[in-house]
């Protein structure tokens, strides 16, 4: 286990796409609390919850600075797909021909990248909204509202690096596994939410909102959305993490009967 | 040095309907070097695949001193390979490659550049993979097999991008690992230039063994290209 450890971290120091994601994650969780500061200044309509001297506005602020978390599932899905785009499976299993081995060892990797990446963009993002923010009157948040929005997206990154290493290894291509996973966590999971809030419930999308606290509740004359109604941000945790084992197991036994080609 | 004795028994691997290897046994002594050889499409690649835990046989097995490869203590250490499906990182120097390698078979870094020079790629060592040469790539897949001064070696088509100096080289090391009682299996299609490697074959064409033996009982003093010709029945290559 230790050798296919080491071996997962020299992958990903020398290989550029993992500094190009760290700092695509950052640039997307700073622009995304900027310009969340930047949509209050506008003409607001229909009851719109934007007031920056409102607290609930100011959390959902800094929350967004957690948009990063794409990132970290990008990262585990690139991981798993660069051994099979570029062939270098047949190395590593030749290495370690226990898969089970070789996948735990990746998703350990994966996971603590995973906190690496929402550690430092969730961190760039935050302070570039605490910077901009204060050419504004707003809503001073209390030092620990930070470290709660910090920790919620750290655990996301961990459970979405692993969830990526999974889908890499079970779709194998890069452009498709990649898509694939965005399409369905940004917009089919997001629209099963908005219609069918039964089921949107047990989706990730709004287990990830409920953890990082970036649930929003608009109602204006031309459309009604509501994300609030998921589970609580514990037992949202736990769907997270039961997420990441179902992703786990599966890719992990799939690997156990694939061929390496 | 004593290599392993490898084995096959009774192997088969289908994909689908199409039958990749039927029913394939012999036995690879070290020692010595031993070619699988035929045309491509023959079955030769699954079958060094099936031997290293790659692809699942369909049925019988393949086994190295009585194991399967994933059951051998250290087998990144023992049993150096170089596969034409193994790949690099073309975004990586050749030398991070060999580094990752390193990290996962547990030996020591420095081993990296005595590879490189014995394979004569220092110099090219800290350019990225996608400025390679076919050459220069299958040097360093070499330079992998040779990592962990392995007493088995498995190469599937190593001559193949190399210039004749490089292929010269190439037969002197194989046979000069095999003097040291190291087993050597290489596939090829270049039947001229197996002629002057290998001791022992495996003649194998669409899936099936079709000859095994030491050089002199195949070829019974003809060349190797011709008792293959005749083996095969005048066989594509």
């Amino acid at each position: 286990m230790r050798t296919s450890l080491r071996a997962e971290v020299r992958k990903l120091r020398y290989q550029r796409s993992t500094y190009g994601i760290l700092i695509s994650a950052c640039a997307l969780a700073a622009v995304s609390s900027i310009s969340l500061i930047a949509t209050a200044q506008l003409p607001q309509q229909g009851g719109m919850f934007l007031n920056l001297t409102d607290e609930a506005t100011m959390h959902l602020v800094m929350s967004s600075a957690t948009a990063g978390y794409i990132f970290a599932l990008v990262l585990g899905i690139v991981m798993s797909t660069t051994e099979f785009r570029h062939s270098t499976a047949v190395a590593t299993y030749l290495a370690q021909p226990k898969r089970r081995t070789v996948m735990v060892a990746k998703m350990m990797i994966a996971a603590v990248m995973g906190v690496v990446v929402q550690l430092v963009s969730t961190t760039v993002g935050m302070l570039a909204g605490y910077i901009y923010v204060q050419r504004y009157d707003h809503f001073a948040l209390a030092p620990d509202t930070y470290g709660r929005i910090l920790a919620g997206s750290v655990l996301v990154g961990a459970v979405l690096a692993i969830v990526g290493v999974a889908v890499g290894s079970l779709i194998r291509s890069q452009m498709v596994a990649v898509v694939v996973s965005l399409l369905w966590l940004q917009l089919v999971e997001g629209l099963i939410i908005v219609f069918a809030d039964w089921l949107g419930k047990w989706s990730m999308r709004s287990a990830i909102t409920s953890v990082l606290d970036v649930a929003v509740r608009v109602r204006s004359p031309q459309a009604t959305i509501d994300t609030t109604n998921g589970f609580g941000p514990w037992p949202s945790v736990a769907l997270l993490l039961g997420y990441a084992a179902l992703f786990a197991v599966a890719a992990t036994v799939t690997s156990m009967r694939r061929d390496v080609e | 040095m004593q290599g392993a004795k490898l084995r096959y028994e009774h192997l088969s691997k289908h994909y689908g309907s199409t039958i990749a290897v039927r029913d394939l046994s012999g036995d690879i002594r070290p020692g010595v070097v031993t070619g699988m050889l035929g045309p491509n499409g023959a079955g030769k690649s699954t079958a060094l695949k099936c031997l290293l835990g790659l692809a699942a046989p369909t049925s019988g097995g393949a086994l190295i001193d009585e194991r399967p490869y994933a059951e051998l203590d250290d087998p990144g250490r023992r049993i150096g390979t170089v596969l034409e499906t193994r790949g690099f990182h073309p975004g990586v120097t050749g030398r991070q490659n060999l580094l990752v390698l390193t990290a996962a078979i547990g030996i020591d870094d420095s081993r990296v550049a005595q590879v490189l020079d014995i394979v004569e790629l220092t110099e090219a060592a800290d350019r990225r993979i996608k400025g390679y040469s076919l050459g220069m790539r299958q040097r360093l897949s070499l330079a992998a097999g040779l990592l962990a001064d392995p007493d088995t070696l498995v190469l599937d088509e190593p001559g193949n991008g190399l210039d004749p100096h490089a292929i010269v080289w190439l037969r002197n090391l194989l046979k000069g690992l095999a003097a040291e009682g190291r087993t050597v299996l290489v596939s090829s299609h270049q039947l001229a230039e197996m002629q002057h490697t290998v001791d022992d074959v495996f003649i194998m064409d669409h899936g099936d063994l079709k000859a095994q033996g030491s050089m002199s009982e195949v070829c019974g003093g003809r060349s190797l290209e011709e008792a293959f010709l005749a083996i095969t029945e005048g066989g594509r290559l």
